[in-house]
């Protein structure tokens, strides 16, 4: 057993860049499921067991805030951390973010101690 | 050069290092392409806020799928690459804006950034003999960006 991390984004190059960072982090990852906006990633997560969620925020379709909200009032998503990757470093928008119950924050560029420190505090050091 | 273009130049530099593994510096003599009917590709990203504004960066053709190349561990030549190449020109903008807003304006603010997108080649002509041009070497491929603010504007 190890990680399932969902990873949502348009950018084609972002996704294939956080899955190949995420593999520099040598933490256990049993899976990468990727998706490209809000409602894709809902309709892999009935299929999928996910541990985090890592989102952008501007999707077309459905942006990553709506995906959080929509995931926090669902009972068997709600308890799915989520973590947003933005370039945006406004210390004003993270507290926002915080607010509604975001678990972290990944601001592009991002390296791999980056990305694991993230998981590691979200999740705790895989045993 | 003013201190906000300044801090755009450092911080296009420190993206295309830490992103892309690119590395910039002056643009060497005679290393700016002749005219405006340089072979180049340019992205655009406006940024709304105080200031509001727009940065837009042109690059020399193959310059892009180099760049996705580097950033995703791929050959430079392979179809992934070349498919890739606008989208990871799209996605460093898209960094090097969010960056540079906190690098210039803190990271108190909150600015709301568009999407990144392709400008057409005809603007390009514009750009290459504006005043405000900036001019990098990306490893040998000129770089030429232009950043506009509301700030820029005010008398």
């Amino acid at each position: 057993m190890a990680y399932s991390i969902m990873i949502v984004d348009d950018s084609d190059t972002i996704r294939a860049v956080l899955a190949r960072t995420l593999g520099m982090t040598k933490l256990p990852i049993d899976a990468i499921i990727s998706a490209t906006n809000g409602r894709d990633a809902l309709d892999k997560l009935k299929d999928s067991f996910v541990d985090i969620v890592f989102t952008d925020i501007h999707m077309p379709e459905m942006d990553g805030i709506t995906l959080f909200e929509t995931m926090n009032a669902h009972p068997e998503y709600k308890d799915i951390p989520v973590v947003i990757v933005s370039t945006e470093g406004s210390t004003t928008r993270i507290a926002e973010l915080r607010a509604k119950g975001i678990k972290g924050y990944l601001r592009k560029p991002f390296t791999p101690e980056n990305i694991r420190d993230i998981i590691v505090q979200t999740l705790g050091e895989w045993k | 050069m003013n201190t906000v273009r300044e801090i755009a130049t450092q911080t296009i530099s420190r993206i295309l290092g830490e992103a892309a593994f690119i590395f910039t510096d002056a643009l060497a003599d005679g290393a700016k392409p002749s005219d405006a009917t340089w072979d180049a590709d340019g992205v655009s990203l406006q940024f709304f806020g105080s200031p509001g504004g727009e940065l837009r960066m042109w690059v020399s053709k193959g310059f892009a799928c180099y760049a996705a190349a580097n950033m995703l561990g791929i050959d430079g030549d392979s179809d992934d690459a070349r498919r890739k190449g606008t989208d990871a020109l799209k996605e460093l903008l898209n960094m090097i804006v969010g960056n540079f807003i906190t690098a210039a304006y803190g990271d108190t603010p909150v600015f709301e950034l568009g999407l990144p997108k392709n400008i057409p080649h005809d603007l390009m002509e514009k750009d290459f003999a504006s005043p405000d041009a900036v001019w990098l070497g990306a490893e040998g491929n000129p770089v030429l960006f232009i950043l506009e603010t509301d700030e820029a504007k005010k008398p």
